[in-house]
């Protein structure tokens, strides 16, 4: 019980002693990982590696990203691994705060330094040439040449993410003559074009010409998905590519996603936090919490069988029309996600969780295999345990008697603001 | 555009108005006056009786100090300003705008250099520091600016006075041409060069005083430039870090410090008062140090009007150039 307050008061007063030694320490391990990243000249081989299956395009390892901040070490990213296979849309959800976002970065080697630190693990990529490296290792001045070509990345925020004071074409062209200098600038031009008109742009001559500032949320976003897409990378990282944008363009946006994804044979790794969306569009899910993949596996078996209370949380928490028939409330996980600095040694989810036992608040649990490579961290699912009489997490029947078609129409698109429906009077 | 410009200085006349009816009121206020300074040795000695510093007085205008004499005086000054006659000056004996001219290209030409080494200096300084944020550059280049800026004017030009002119001999202590040497008129080389020589202290003290702001306002500009978002997207797309600090950032900080710098432009003509004073150098901070001190009316207010046009012109050279370098603002009337 103690324990269970402990975790939920998480912050803490640092003396100006223990401040200056965590400043101290976080600038000792920064100067290194810095120093290591800067070298020039590094040998190939020493961040060469070999895939585990060829099929994939790109294999997180025991991922660790670490932020060495004034409060301490926040373990944003603490040992996560999962694949994406070729030509697949792998979706990863969770909460905001869980580390998708840094995850995706990682891959990219996009973390802000020097406070950000890949610090442990691998990511195995395959280039198209067919060499395979391990992006956490790789020097900073050999990342240059996966960025854009190999691995891209749609940012969440379409309106701070374009320069504003470059235009439309020009960042377009830029991102292309990296990897083309033999083409020609008209040539150059008319890819580009060419690049507006396929993201669905009804005016790429003028757009090509016109200031980031001149177009709406949506464009921007397709203007961005052209630039991503532009050198045809064979992984594309969207990171909530939709979350600023309105409901009807977010529809769009994603059918543009499914339907340039195919056109260059790449494969999507798509970060969200809406449920909706990765019933729609992923083939795999998976499901972060706290740093932590807390379950992973093939849509329909997440969708339909979920086994961490998380995840079972997560679906609850989705508006369903049942909700207002039966003049529900709409289901929501108390707390918040452990602040990343002092995560407990046991599991993180356990003091939000309706179904914690006792061995919860004993240690952190080990990934439990089900069928088909489907995974949760959940000791509910331990097999010493599989004895005791626990409660185990049922979907409401709403959602689990609905069938696969029918299931993802009913998931609507975009958040609906439920509390404002049922009671009108209580939002003013 | 002209129109909005035509606008903008209809509105500065204006303002120009007011600051000038606020220094003239200021000005007559000052318990002591041109007279006062010039009789009060005659007066002690007993030369001139308190009549006579009246009369004197009366010729220069300056006897009636109530509130309705202040206002005829000043609508009398006005009206022949808009004409564009600013008077004589008391301890010049010559037209203001005649005084004006004459010392204000010295000074110009003194801040526009020490302008120029600043902006060469300080912005790739700033941005050096901005991109290895705290790193031992960072601090060094901090440190050391922020030292340069923290000293006095007068503290710093004696400083290198005392090392550079006294202990080393290198340059000379004062003014702008050597007193000592006859310099054939037609040698205008050795001139130019004697003059040159005597400017380098000025120069070296004007611009280490404003290193440090600029170096310090680059690297803030470039720090919040590079933390933004579509710095991470011109990183995703492959760039060249080189690529991204030079284009991208630097594109993007240049607007805060083009708009800055270029609204200083103007001010180059006011003057730096204390280090002209120090160096004894003839420009128009010496000699506007010198009327005010003198309680010289028709110079001080010149002065000061010329100084306010100054500043207003570089509030509108600095709001057109915002629609020159960033494509975001545009002017509507």
């Amino acid at each position: 019980m103690s324990n269970k307050e402990n975790n939920r008061d998480n912050t803490q007063y640092l003396t100006i002693k223990e401040e200056k030694a965590i400043a101290r320490e976080n600038k000792k391990i920064m100067t290194q990982f810095e120093r290591e990243k800067n070298r020039k000249n590094v040998d190939e081989s020493e961040y060469t590696t070999q895939m585990r299956n060829p099929s994939n395009v790109i294999e997180f390892d025991n991922l660790h990203t670490y932020f060495y901040t004034d409060v301490g070490v926040n373990k944003a990213v603490n040992g996560v691994s999962f694949v994406v296979p070729e030509g697949k849309i792998v979706g990863i959800v969770g909460e905001s705060g869980c580390g998708k976002s840094v995850t995706s970065l990682s891959a990219m080697q996009l973390v802000q330094g020097p406070v950000g630190q890949i610090v442990d693990g691998s990511i195995r990529y395959t280039t198209s040439e067919g060499k395979c490296y391990d992006i956490a290792k790789m020097p900073r001045d050999e990342m240059r040449r996966i960025r854009g070509k190999e691995i891209s990345m749609i940012f969440q925020e379409p309106m701070t993410s374009l320069n504003p004071v470059f235009k439309i074409g020009e960042q377009l062209d830029e991102a292309l003559e990296i990897y083309n200098e033999n083409l020609s600038a008209s040539e150059i031009k008319a890819r580009s074009i060419e690049m507006l008109e396929l993201v669905g742009i009804a005016d790429p001559e003028n757009i090509y010409s016109n200031y980031p500032h001149e177009l709406s949320g949506g464009m921007r976003q397709r203007v961005m998905i052209a630039m991503a897409l532009i050198c045809e990378p064979r992984l594309i990282i969207a990171d909530e590519p939709t979350t600023a944008l309105d409901v009807t363009i977010q529809a769009q946006i994603l059918d543009l996603l499914l339907e340039v994804k195919d056109s260059i044979k790449g494969s999507i790794m798509l970060i969200t936090h809406d449920l909706g969306v990765i019933a729609n569009m992923a083939d795999y899910v998976v499901v972060m919490y706290a740093g932590k993949i807390v379950e992973a596996g093939e849509i329909n078996d997440i969708f339909k069988n979920p086994k961490h209370p998380y995840t079972v949380g997560l679906m609850r928490s989705l508006p369903s029309l049942s909700n207002i028939e039966n003049q529900e409330k709409l289901f929501s996980i108390p707390g918040q996600v452990p602040n990343a600095v002092n995560l407990p040694d046991y599991c993180y989810f356990c003091n939000r969780c309706d179904y914690s036992f006792d061995a919860c608040y004993e240690s952190y649990p080990e990934d439990i295999l089900f069928e088909d490579g489907h995974r949760a961290a959940c000791f509910l699912y331990a097999d010493r345990f599989k004895d005791l009489d626990l409660n185990r997490p049922q979907l409401p029947k709403n959602i689990a008697s609905s069938s696969d078609d029918q299931f993802a129409r009913k998931i609507p698109q975009g958040r609906v603001d439920f509390e404002s429906i049922n009671n009108p009077k209580e939002k003013l | 555009m002209v129109k909005y410009i035509l606008k903008r200085l209809g509105l500065a006349l204006i303002i120009l108005i007011g600051v000038s009816a606020l220094i003239y009121l200021l000005v007559m206020l000052m318990p002591t006056d041109y007279i006062d300074n010039q009789t009060a040795a005659a007066v002690q000695s007993g030369q001139m009786t308190y009549e006579d510093v009246q009369r004197l007085k009366e010729l220069y205008g300056l006897a009636d100090k109530s509130f309705t004499g202040i206002v005829k005086s000043y609508y009398s000054w006005l009206t022949s300003a808009i004409q564009g006659d600013l008077g004589f000056s008391f301890l010049y004996g010559r037209p203001v705008t005649q005084v004006i001219n004459d010392y204000v290209w010295i000074s110009f030409l003194i801040s526009l250099i020490a302008y120029v080494i600043e902006i060469i200096i300080a912005i790739p300084m700033g941005i050096k520091a901005a991109v290895n944020q705290y790193s031992g550059y960072d601090y060094t280049v901090s440190v050391f600016a922020m030292m340069a800026t923290a000293l006095p004017a007068f503290f710093l030009a004696a400083l290198l006075m005392n090392v550079f002119s006294i202990k080393l001999g290198w340059f000379p202590l004062q003014g702008l041409t050597t007193a000592t040497k006859i310099f054939d008129p037609n040698d205008w080389w050795g001139i130019f060069l004697d003059k040159a020589w005597h400017l380098v202290l000025p120069i070296v003290t004007l611009t280490l005083l404003n290193i440090g702001g600029l170096m310090r306002y680059t690297r803030t500009n470039m720090l919040e430039v590079m933390n933004s978002d579509y710095i991470r997207t011109a990183r995703a797309k492959g760039l060249s870090e080189k690529t991204v600090v030079n284009k991208h950032a630097f594109r993007n900080t240049l607007i805060p410090l083009v708009t800055t710098l270029s609204g200083m432009l103007p001010g180059l003509f006011s003057g730096a008062m204390i280090t002209e004073t120090v160096f004894s150098l003839p420009g128009i901070g010496y000699m506007a140090l010198r009327a005010t001190l003198q309680g010289d009316i028709p110079f001080v207010m010149g002065y000061n009007l010329f100084l306010s046009a100054l500043t207003i012109i570089g509030y509108i050279i600095s709001d057109i150039m915002y629609t020159v370098v960033d494509p975001r603002v545009q002017i509507s009337k």
